[in-house]
Formats: C-alpha cells, sequence, structure tokens
C-alpha cells in the first residue's frame, strides 16, 4: 500500500514536469491579443514563478481536491471529459481481456498437451505475430475487408467506426447504468442496441486484443508445461488418476497462477494500445481523447490521461496481487 | 529439432501469406468501385442526418466563431436580421419588424415583432436583445467574432482595448481592465438602449454601412436572458459583471452551460449533445412562430448531426443512406465515386451516377464562377510572406530573406499552381488571383494568375542570392540558408501545396544556396508563431464576415489594421491610404476603379502567393429537397454564402426519391439533370 | 594484473558465446529470422545507395494514387512515388530509430542497473523506485506524453521512447548483479584495491549483459511498432519523409481508393518486426539453461 501511495506520488512529479516545465504553462493563458505587458500579471494570477516545490504541492493538493485542470479543446473541466469516456476505454479493454482470456487459455492447454507439434508450432506463430502486428494497421486492414468488402459484395459488413449507431440510439435510447453498453442494454433488455454495441465491439476488440492473446497463449502453455514437470502430478499420474482429471483437476489451477499475473500485465499493453486503436476505430474513448489533446497541446487532458492510465494498471497489479494469493495458498500478505 | 523447425518456418510463411493475401490481395479480387443497387426508398424520414468532421468547440453565439457551432446556432437561434434568399449581401428583418436609421447614420432602432417567445417560454423582447448584445461585448472574446460589434458600437472599442487577457477571473486590482468600473462605463456609454418593450436603439460610435450584416450575424444572435441567468453565477473576485454575464469569460470557463446548451427561438431547439461519440441532436420547435414569411414549422422533426472524423467512414454511410448529406473532402478525388470525373474535368459540369444522389450547384449556375459549375464560396487561401521575420527571442532575426520582392517573386512563380488545382483537390477550387475572391464587389476578372515558372524562379533566387539587398540576406551554395514553410498539421491540401514549393525551390538548391523546409504545426502552435511574428511563410484561409471589399482589403493589406498585412510586415503606405479611401467613396463606379487599381498595387509588391479560391458544391442524398420558395437558402440546392453549414428549416425529406425500375433506368440512359453531394465547405 | 584477470572473467563468456551459436545454427527458426533481419538491416542500409535519395522528393501528381501495375509493383502514393521505393528508403529510417534507441536505452539500462546492484544500498533503493514509477505507466501512453511535452519532430520521438524504455534492462540486469556480486572473484578483485567503478566496468557487466543483449533483441521488433505507431498519430516526419507510420497516416486517408497505401508499409513493419521477434525468440530459448535439456 504503501508503494502504491509512493508510486502515484512518482507519476504526478513525471506529469507535473512534462506539464509545467517542457510544455511552457504560460501559452496555455495566451490567446491572439495577449499584449507583452500583461505577461507578468498572467503569471502572478497563475503562479507561474512560484518556486517548482510550491506549485508541485499545489498540483498535488488540486488533483486530489478533484481538480485535475481545465480543457480548453473539450471546454470542460479534464475529470469531467475522462469520466464521460472511461467506460468507454474499459469496456473495450475488457472484451478485448476476455476474448483473448477464453481463446488463449484453451490454446496454451492444447499447445502444452501437444508440446512440439502442429498446434505448439500455431500458437507460437500467432504468439509471435501479434506481438510483432502495428495495431493501427491492423486495424485499417480490419476495417478494409470486413467493413469495405464486405460492404461491396453485398455481404453483411461490421460497423467501422464508433461505439454504436447514434442514428438508431435515438429510436432505442440506452439507460446509463453502469456506462458499459454491453451490461446497459442487457440489463434493460433493449437487444436491438444489444446486437449493435456488439457488432460495433468486434473489430476494435479484435484489433486489440490481438497483441496480448499470443502472449497469454505462450505462457499458459510453459506454465502448464512446467507442472506437468511437477512432482504431485507424476504422482497423480502414477496413482492412476486419468489424464482428464490430473490435468483439468491438478494441473490447471496450479497453472493459471502466472497467467492471470500475465492477464495484469496485458491491462498495460491495452492502455498502451488505447490510444492507437480508438483513433482508428474512432473510438470515443480516453486514448483517442488524448490523441486529439496532443494536436490541440491541451496539456492538462494529455497528463490527464497519463495520470488515469497508470492508476488503472496500478490498481490492475493490486488486483493481480491479491487473486495471486487467493490462488496460491502458500501466499498470504 | 530440425522436424519442429521447419514446420515452423512453413506455418511462418503460411501466417505470413495469409496476412498479405488479406491485406493487400483482397485488393485485386474483390470488385472495384461503387456497387449501384436499385434506387433506394427513403431512410429515417422523420430525420436529418448529418455527418461532418468533429464538433463544435462551443454553442455561444458570443464566442463561437467558427462553422462547426455557426451550423446549430443559425439553427437554433435568430438575428433582428438575416439574409435573404442565396444573398449574401442582402439582409430583411427577421425578429425585429422593421428598422429606421438615424440621419446622421449613428442610431439603428429596431422595432421588435410581439408574439415571439424562447423554448423555454418566455417572451422575446427588447430586453432580451439588450442582453444578448450587452453579453457579447461584455464577455469580450479575443480569438470571437465580437469584434465585428465592437469596433463600432458605442464605448464597444474602449471597453475591449482594456482588456489584459489575465484570463476569465482576472486578477482584481490588475491595471483597470474588467473590472465593474469599466462594465460600468460601458453600460453608460449606452451602446444598446430599451426604448420601450419592443423597441432597441443601436447606437454607434461613426457611420458604418456595414452594420445591417452585423446585425444578421450569429455574434448578434438573441438569447434567452432567462435560460442564461438561471445558470450564472456571479464572480466574487472583483471580475466586472452584469446580471448573467461576466467580464472576459469568453471560454465559458465560469459560466460554461450557455457554451453547451441553447435557448433561442428559432426553428429547432439543441436536444443532445454527446461530446464523446460527436452527436448533436436537435428537435423541432413546436412553437415556432414561423418566420417573417410565416413558412409553419419545420418539415423535418429531428436533425442529427454526427461528427465522424474518417472521410471514408462518412461516404459510406451516405452511401448507404444512413447519412443525407456528408462531408467529401475535394482531395483524393472521393467525391468521384458520386459524381462523374471525365464529365467533370472536360465540362467543369457535375453529372451524379447514380439517381441515388444529386448535385448542386447545376448549371448554368446561378452563379458562375468561371468555367466550372460551382458555387463561389468568398474565401481566399493564400500563403503570406513574412518580410520582417521573429526569432525565438520575439526580436527580428538578421535573414531576412522576403524582404526582398526577388525572393518573394521567386517563391510565388514555384507554385504549379494548375497541377496543385487539377491532382491535389481534382479540380474543386479556382485559381486566385487577387485579395478580393470572384462573385464579390472589386473582383477583377483581368487580373491573371501568376504562372508557374521555376527557370525565372532559380534566376531570381541567384541573383537575389549573389547580390542582396543587405549584406545578411546574401546566400550562396557555399554559405547556404534555409527557409520555413509553415502549415497547421491535419490540413492536407495545405501540407501538399507547401511541399510541392519546397521542392520546387529545393530542386535547384544546390545552385541558388536557398532551401525551403515544410514544417508542421499544431493549430495553437501555429497560431501562436504566426501572433509572434515568428513564421516565415504561412498559410491561411480567410472567410467572409460580411459581403463587402473592406471584409478583404483590411485584413490582407491595411498596414496598422490588417491582421495579415501585421503578420508579415507587409506595409506599403500608398495602399494602406487607398483602402482607407476607398472605405468612404459611395459612387460604385469610383470605388471600384481604386479598389481595383490597389490590388495591382498588392500584386506588384508580390507580397502574397495567391493559392485558390473557395468554392462549395453539394451533393445530398436524392430524397432530401429544399422547400420551393426558402426563405434563406438552405445549403442543399441554393447556397448563401454567409449561412455555415445548413439551414434545416427549408429542408424536407421523401416524396420525390424514384423508386421504379423503369425511372432509374431512364434516368440512367437519358442523362437526366444529375443529381448528388459533396462539398468544398468553408472550413478555415 | 590486468592480463592475468581478463581470460578468467572473459574466456567463460566467450565459451557459452560458441555454444551459442552452435545452438543458434541449429535452430531454423532462428535462422529464418536472423536471415530475414539480416536482409533487412542490409536493405536498410544500401537503400540509399541502390535508390536515389530524390526519389523521396521526386513529386509527379499527375501519377498519384495509381495502383500496383508493372511500372510500380506496389503502386504509388499521393505524391506519385513510387511505393516499392519510398518502403525501401524507409526502413532505413525505422530500423536506424530503433537502433539508436535501444543503444541508448542499453547504455542507460545496463550503467544504471550495474551500480544499482553492486552499490546497492540507498542508490539502489532510490533506482528501483524509479523503475516502478516507471512501470505503472503504460509504456506507450508515457511515450506518447513526453514526446507531446517535447514537441513534434523525429529527435523528439527517439528521445521519448529511449526516456520509456530504459527502466526495464535496469531491472534485469540489477538483478544479474546481485548474484554475481557474491561471487568470490569479485571479492578477489576487491582485495587487489580494485575500484569498484572498474570492478563494474570491466568484470561484473561483460559477466552479466548477455541476457540483457538478449532482451535488447526481443525488443527491437516492439520498438518498431512503437516507433511507427507514435508517427502513425503524427509525432515524428513530415510529408515527404520516407517513414512506414507515417506512411501508413497518409494511406489512412485513402484507404478504400487506394489500399496498397496502407497494407504494404504495414506489411513491411510486420515482417521487419516479426523478423527481430523471431531472431530475438530463438536467441533467448537458446540460452536459456531450462529449455537446454
Amino acid at each position: 500500500m504503501f508503494l502504491l501511495v509512493f508510486v502515484l506520488i512518482g507519476v504526478t512529479m513525471i506529469t507535473f514536469f512534462l506539464s509545467q516545465v517542457l510544455l511552457d504553462p504560460l501559452a496555455l493563458y495566451m490567446t491572439e491579443r495577449t499584449r507583452e505587458d500583461a505577461i507578468p500579471a498572467i503569471i502572478a494570477y497563475y503562479h507561474l514563478n512560484d518556486p517548482w516545490p510550491i506549485r508541485y504541492v499545489t498540483y498535488v493538493w488540486n488533483l486530489l481536491q478533484g481538480d485535475w485542470g481545465y480543457s480548453r479543446s473539450l471546454s470542460q473541466p479534464v475529470l469531467v471529459g475522462m469520466a464521460a469516456r472511461f467506460p468507454a476505454t474499459m469496456e473495450l479493454a475488457t472484451i478485448a481481456i476476455i476474448w483473448t482470456l477464453v481463446a488463449g487459455i484453451p490454446f496454451g492447454i492444447i499447445s502444452a498437451l501437444k508440446n512440439n507439434k502442429l498446434p505448439d508450432h500455431v500458437s507460437r506463430l500467432v504468439a509471435l505475430t501479434g506481438v510483432s502486428t502495428p495495431v493501427f494497421w491492423l486495424g485499417l486492414i480490419l476495417q478494409l475487408v470486413f467493413f469495405y468488402y464486405f460492404y461491396l459484395l453485398g455481404l453483411p459488413h461490421l460497423p467501422s467506426s464508433g461505439r454504436y449507431d447514434t442514428t438508431l440510439e435515438i429510436k432505442n435510447p440506452v439507460q446509463q447504468i453502469t456506462g458499459f453498453m454491453v451490461l446497459d442494454t442487457l440489463l434493460t433488455g433493449n437487444l436491438v442496441m444489444f446486437q449493435d454495441v456488439l457488432a460495433h465491439l468486434v473489430l476494435p476488440s479484435f484489433a486489440l486484443g490481438f497483441i496480448s492473446l499470443g502472449v497469454i497463449m505462450r505462457i499458459m502453455r510453459s506454465s502448464m508445461l512446467e507442472v506437468l514437470r511437477q512432482d504431485y502430478i507424476i504422482l497423480a499420474r502414477s496413482k492412476g488418476l486419468s489424464e482428464r482429471v490430473v490435468i483439468y483437476r491438478h494441473a490447471l489451477k496450479n497453472a493459471m497462477i502466472p497467467t492471470v499475473t500475465i492477464a495484469g500485465l496485458a491491462v498495460a499493453g491495452l492502455l498502451g494500445g488505447a490510444p492507437l486503436t480508438e483513433t482508428v476505430f474512432a473510438w470515443p474513448g480516453m486514448g483517442r481523447l488524448a490523441v486529439n489533446a496532443i494536436g490541440r497541446n491541451d496539456a492538462p487532458l494529455i497528463m490527464g490521461f497519463t495520470l488515469i492510465a497508470a492508476l488503472i494498471l496500478v490498481s490492475a497489479n493490486l488486483i493481480v496481487d491479491i487473486l495471486y494469493a487467493y490462488l496460491d495458498p502458500r501466499i498470504k500478505y | 529439432m530440425s522436424r519442429k523447425a521447419i514446420t515452423k518456418v512453413q506455418a511462418a510463411i503460411v501466417i505470413v501469406v495469409i496476412v498479405a493475401a488479406v491485406a493487400a490481395g483482397a485488393y485485386f479480387t474483390i470488385p472495384q468501385g461503387p456497387v449501384t443497387p436499385p434506387v433506394a426508398p427513403v431512410q429515417n424520414p422523420d430525420t436529418f442526418i448529418e455527418e461532418t468532421i468533429g464538433q463544435p468547440d462551443t454553442l455561444d453565439p458570443a464566442t463561437d466563431y467558427e462553422t462547426a457551432g455557426a451550423n446549430l446556432i443559425q439553427n437554433v437561434y435568430e438575428q433582428l436580421l438575416f439574409f435573404k434568399g442565396d444573398k449574401a449581401d442582402q439582409v430583411v428583418p427577421w425578429l425585429a419588424e422593421s428598422y429606421d436609421l438615424s440621419p446622421d447614420g449613428l442610431t439603428y432602432t429596431f422595432h421588435l415583432r410581439s408574439g415571439i417567445t424562447f423554448t423555454d417560454g418566455t417572451p422575446f423582447n427588447a430586453d432580451a436583445v439588450y442582453f444578448s448584445i450587452m453579453r457579447a461585448i461584455i464577455m469580450d472574446d479575443p480569438d470571437g467574432p465580437v469584434w465585428a460589434v465592437s469596433q463600432v458600437i458605442r464605448g464597444g472599442a474602449s471597453y475591449s482595448k482594456q482588456y489584459n487577457n489575465a484570463g476569465p477571473s482576472a486578477p482584481d486590482g490588475y491595471g483597470d481592465t474588467y473590472t465593474q468600473a469599466q462594465v460600468d462605463d460601458l453600460v453608460n456609454a449606452k451602446p444598446v438602449e430599451v426604448l420601450d418593450p419592443m423597441t432597441v436603439a443601436i447606437h454607434l460610435e461613426r457611420p458604418y454601412a456595414g452594420w445591417t450584416f452585423v446585425m444578421a450575424f450569429s455574434v448578434t444572435a438573441i438569447v434567452s436572458p432567462t435560460a442564461i441567468k438561471a445558470h450564472w453565477t456571479a464572480p466574487t473576485d472583483g471580475t466586472g459583471y452584469l446580471e448573467g454575464m461576466t467580464a472576459g469569460d469568453y471560454h465559458n470557463e465560469l459560466n460554461p452551460w450557455p457554451s453547451e446548451n441553447m435557448v433561442g427561438t428559432g426553428p429547432y431547439m439543441l436536444s443532445s449533445w454527446d461530446k464523446a461519440t460527436q452527436t448533436l441532436i436537435m428537435v423541432r420547435n413546436e412553437n415556432y412562430w414561423g418566420g417573417p414569411d410565416k413558412r409553419g414549422l419545420a418539415p423535418i422533426p429531428n436533425v442529427i448531426i454526427k461528427g465522424i472524423d474518417d472521410a471514408n467512414t462518412r461516404i459510406l454511410d451516405f452511401k448507404a443512406g444512413a447519412a443525407d448529406v456528408a462531408a467529401i473532402p475535394a482531395t483524393g478525388g472521393l467525391i468521384f465515386q458520386f459524381v462523374d470525373e471525365d464529365t467533370w474535368f472536360s465540362t467543369g459540369n457535375l453529372k451524379v451516377l447514380s439517381p441515388d444522389y444529386q448535385v448542386y450547384p447545376q448549371c448554368p449556375p446561378s452563379q458562375p464562377v468561371q468555367n466550372k459549375c460551382l458555387w463561389p464560396a468568398f474565401a481566399n487561401y493564400f500563403m503570406g510572406f513574412n518580410q520582417k521575420i521573429r526569432g525565438a527571442d520575439r526580436q527580428p532575426q538578421a535573414f531576412q530573406p522576403f524582404s526582398d520582392i526577388r525572393i518573394r517573386k521567386a517563391f510565388t512563380l514555384a507554385f504549379n499552381r494548375t497541377s496543385y488545382i487539377n491532382d491535389v483537390v481534382q479540380g474543386f477550387a479556382i485559381p486566385a488571383t487577387q485579395i478580393i475572391p470572384p462573385g464579390m464587389f472589386g473582383y477583377d476578372p483581368s487580373i491573371g494568375e501568376t504562372p508557374y515558372d521555376p527557370d525565372t524562379a532559380k534566376q531570381l533566387l541567384m541573383e537575389a542570392g549573389a547580390n542582396p539587398t543587405v549584406p545578411e540576406n546574401a546566400f550562396s551554395p557555399d554559405a547556404p540558408q534555409t527557409v520555413e514553410i509553415s502549415y497547421n498539421l491535419g490540413n492536407t491540401a495545405r501540407e501538399t501545396a507547401a511541399t510541392i514549393i519546397a521542392n520546387t525551390v529545393n530542386g535547384f538548391a544546390e545552385d541558388t544556396g536557398l532551401y525551403a523546409r515544410v514544417v508542421g504545426l499544431a493549430w495553437p502552435q501555429f497560431l501562436g508563431a504566426l501572433r509572434a511574428r515568428q513564421i516565415s511563410v504561412f498559410f491561411l484561409g480567410w472567410i467572409v464576415d460580411y459581403v463587402d471589399p473592406d471584409d478583404f482589403l483590411v485584413p490582407f493589406a491595411h498596414a496598422s489594421a490588417g491582421t495579415f498585412a501585421l503578420r508579415m510586415a507587409y506595409n506599403n503606405p500608398d495602399v494602406t491610404k487607398m483602402i482607407d479611401e476607398q472605405a468612404t467613396i459611395s459612387d460604385p463606379t469610383q470605388r471600384l476603379e481604386v479598389i481595383n487599381k490597389l490590388q495591382r498595387m498588392v500584386n506588384d509588391d508580390w507580397a502574397f502567393l495567391w493559392l485558390t479560391y473557395g468554392t462549395a458544391s453539394q451533393v445530398s442524398r436524392a430524397w432530401v429537397h429544399e422547400r420551393a420558395g426558402a426563405s434563406v437558402a438552405a445549403g442543399i440546392s441554393s447556397y448563401n454564402q454567409a449561412i455555415y453549414g445548413y439551414y434545416f428549416y427549408e429542408i424536407e425529406k421523401g416524396g420525390q426519391a424514384s423508386t421504379g425500375l423503369i425511372q432509374t433506368l431512364l434516368s440512367t440512359f437519358q442523362l437526366l439533370p444529375a443529381i448528388s453531394s459533396f462539398f468544398v465547405k468553408k472550413s478555415h | 594484473m590486468m592480463a592475468l584477470q581478463r581470460p578468467s572473467s572473459w574466456s567463460p563468456a566467450i565459451a557459452e558465446l560458441k555454444f551459442a551459436l552452435h545452438l543458434l545454427l541449429q535452430n531454423k527458426v532462428v535462422l529464418v529470422g536472423t536471415v530475414i533481419s539480416v536482409g533487412v538491416l542490409i536493405t536498410a542500409a544500401i537503400g540509399p545507395i541502390i535508390i536515389s535519395p530524390e526519389v523521396a522528393t521526386s513529386i509527379y501528381l499527375p501519377g498519384r494514387l495509381d495502383p500496383p501495375s508493372s511500372a510500380h509493383w506496389l503502386g504509388t502514393d499521393d505524391y506519385g512515388r513510387d511505393l516499392l521505393q519510398i518502403i525501401i528508403l524507409s526502413t532505413r529510417l525505422d530500423i536506424s530509430a530503433a537502433l539508436i534507441i535501444v543503444g541508448a536505452d542499453l547504455l542507460i539500462g545496463v550503467l544504471l542497473g550495474a551500480f544499482s546492484g553492486f552499490v546497492g544500498g540507498k542508490f539502489d533503493e532510490v533506482m528501483m523506485r524509479i523503475t516502478d514509477i516507471f512501470f505503472s505507466i503504460p509504456g506507450l501512453v508515457l511515450a506518447l506524453a513526453v514526446a507531446a511535452a517535447l514537441g513534434r519532430g523525429l529527435n523528439n520521438l527517439i528521445v521519448a521512447i529511449i526516456i520509456v524504455g530504459w527502466p526495464g534492462y535496469t531491472r534485469i540486469l540489477r538483478g544479474l548483479v546481485l548474484a554475481e556480486k557474491e561471487r568470490l572473484y569479485v571479492d578477489a578483485l576487491r582485495s587487489l584495491g580494485i575500484g569498484r567503478f572498474r570492478i563494474i566496468l570491466r568484470h561484473v557487466i561483460p559477466n552479466t549483459i548477455y541476457p540483457v543483449l538478449v532482451q535488447s533483441t526481443l525488443d527491437l521488433g516492439g520498438i518498431i511498432l512503437t516507433f511507427a505507431g507514435l508517427s502513425f498519430l503524427g509525432f515524428g516526419a513530415t510529408a515527404l519523409t520516407p517513414e512506414l507510420g507515417r506512411l501508413i497516416t497518409t494511406g489512412q486517408s485513402y484507404i478504400f481508393q487506394a489500399p496498397w497505401l496502407v497494407a504494404f508499409p504495414g506489411l513491411a513493419i510486420l515482417i521487419i518486426s516479426l523478423a527481430f521477434n523471431l531472431m530475438g525468440d530463438g536467441i533467448r530459448d537458446v540460452l536459456d539453461p531450462r529449455l537446454r535439456r
């Protein structure tokens, strides 16, 4: 817990340094007609000449108060703008994680069981291709094929951008409950929008998850291999337990532990992939917001996104630690 | 080991091949070009869907100065006067029943229409007019449109001059700016005076013929004082205010409500704005008073404006009928999915490829533009040469290449305008030759465009380098110099234009010693550097505010009042004098003579590189049409340069969409007057 | 003294290297990866020789966005340049950027890691906390923020990615050094009065650097992706600069009319990155003692 606080302090130092030292904070308050002789007043008013430590403390104090700065490009406080886009980013990342786990774990098990046979080679190649594919390019190619070419061929085509069909939503309004549109549409029985939302998720979540898929497969494979070599598995086998029981009752649970860790780390990858994926798919999330903010030099917004990404990652790691303790009885906190 | 390895290699190759096949091969195997389904029946008959780029910065008419916001403001709010039909230079009384001008030309008295209410149920009256105009002046957005009011309204200029830009809650006691006393001074100057509940007088500091245009401009839109006051809190730090308006709160930081909400008298009301998905929804004002021509309620109950940043997505939505109009950029030839490319390049006419679409203007156009069938947009895209470049220290640098007319001329001759227009913007622009765009008073068709002449350009640069005007301006292959051409990132057309000039100059730089580098800057940085006079060569566009030559001549060439002239240190005293002079000439022939002469003088100075004039055309779904006898051009089949975006009130949907196969065949084979859209809309 | 010392610390390393090379040559995947990587490196190096760099600035607008043909195998881009030639020219920039980034990260990471592990104490504590901080921000997000703060431009982009990359190497090397410094020869060197810096630079780092080098080969692929990705978002190259991410940015506007503009540069990135990853993956397998069984 102490470490957590420490790390967050460090992260705020980085964002403070980037926004206050490298980016000229004065530029934020200058406009077309700013007179040279007004600059001292601006500096004085916003305390831009105070010593750094004081400005830093003010900065952190404001952050804690929920004042993350004002975004000129959004005409909104940073936190308000981020909050509006947080669910979209999280929903996309969650769906991406879910499908990569659902696909990655079984494939990992199969490639461990068929070690050095075809499934193993395929999984290895998928893994390597996954980490070698530029996610933004994959997104564009997916759009080209499943949206445009399918459209040209008169096939049912997947939507290429956005989170849902806004026109459709007007006739079938979605009631906000969790902010996750998949859940909200299901909870309110809005099946038309549920379908639409799912269809919009397919391409971006595939692109986003594709990188992590291979990683999860490989980790699952190697931890499964490791576990299968353990004495207790050999013992279980020698007791004459069926292979199914050995694998699913004994091996699997222990082999899952490292995978959980990796799933936590994959969150980092997904967050890193968010700016690119969201830009390509016009996904109304925080990543795209940050990219747009860069085009407009909106430092508070960029740093806000950096902070939120760090917060998410740190909490993901915390959750992983807790899960780890739960899964592995040897670890106690 | 080796068996395993070979399998892996094979699998690797298979995967790469599959990816390659999907990515690239698909292109060859899949049918190219648009497929033509039978003419589609109307979709979403009760909703008009516009797909465009981005979304507004703000919806507050006091501060909005870009087209995305104006698109909504013009449909939700109304002004005392408004434009007539497709005439950007004619205004008619709108919320005002009539108006008179005092003999001294200083006081406009507006007699307001009675019985009009805002959509919050409160009445429209003289207090609302007072509130709306005073609010814009007091908020005083330095980057906004309010200058049009402040420059000439009584007390406006002296209030605005005090501006110190220390943010919305300016520090109390700094200078004498934006204090209560100052706001009081403005109020006491009585720029706007309520004579009785239905009569308002507006006092000017000097006679100003353009004032009626200002009263039709969105900055003077009438907002509901009740709604705004209800969401307003008074500043507590000593900043001046009147109830409902805070001095200098131009970013709406203190009172964000009016930047995201609208309560007006117009035919539509804002229903919702989702900034995350860039979706704006307007619904019909069911109590609309009908406008001066009493044309009832808007025919289409709902309007959706979606910001979809990817042009391809917009186009496909448009093709699928999910959008009624979509912004189709001219660059890259996307437009030719809707209009026939050969016809366009051979005749300059727009002919649709499918009866599902319609395209306007159709020739003979009401406002022919040279030999192309397009609407003139009253916009001038140009490149300015900074004659006094400042460095990072804000001091003029030593090397001042553009103080030398030969170098300005060389850069101008290095631009292949014809290629740019035909290949980059696909012919959807007209070559620019002078400050004032065609279609406006003052345009001189006898001025020709500058040629593309790299040889002369090279020669001029050799001369300029060898025999510099001042020693600091010398350059040679042994002591080369570099010039930067800047554009704002994201603007592909500008980037391409900058690149092709730089490329020509660099083509002979080994002989001349002068290199050109293209620099892309994010918009705020671009603007910042521009203001600091740090940009050597910049790209900008100027779009008409009000249709008077003044609106072009002053910013471009007036040495002390001209935005661009100041930014590039262009100072020709004779030109400045003539600009001042022409504004006072009432006889059109005499005025034209002066304007023509001064424009030629500017060209002789080679101060600007004229790129293109803006144009507009509109592709829309065939099921959309403008109402007959529209009081204001809707932007579908007719166009008014002063209206940004669409005037949805005059748009209908459905009815005439052809459905039968025979009709389709007929329209295809008989080459009936084409119908379809795209637009080269006004964009900065 | 040095002449005596050197073999004792170097010879196991050389034997190790030989053994590794032997294993490496046996593994066909690594071989393929290595061959492609070397091919890519050669292409990058000689690209500007076989193709005149002037190609990058030869604008021919009437020939823009032409589809692939016998004249232009991969079609032309939006300035009418031959896409194949531009891609070949681009590999140079992308690959040299990646090499610079990895090189700089190795230098920073290895030095800090070695000192951190060897010196221990407060310095180590502080270094580890700093790496914790860097690890708590997703790499690309941090690179994005740094690049935004530094401003656009290729050099700034490279600096931004360097700043994000070093802590990984620091961590790995520190762990190895912690184990290494317990070994007898270190004590022996110390007792001979050899300074800390010399021990670290001359003995400890050479003995511990291999895993870090392997990791850096593995990272090359990822760094190429990050670089191209941020360039795609508009951070790096300007209009005519041949760079793969930038080519895709341009291509995005024309994706349905001229899909080759997106497809081929992306494919080039994929192939380059895959080759480095295959090579790195194989090298790691070969050097991982557990997998030698």
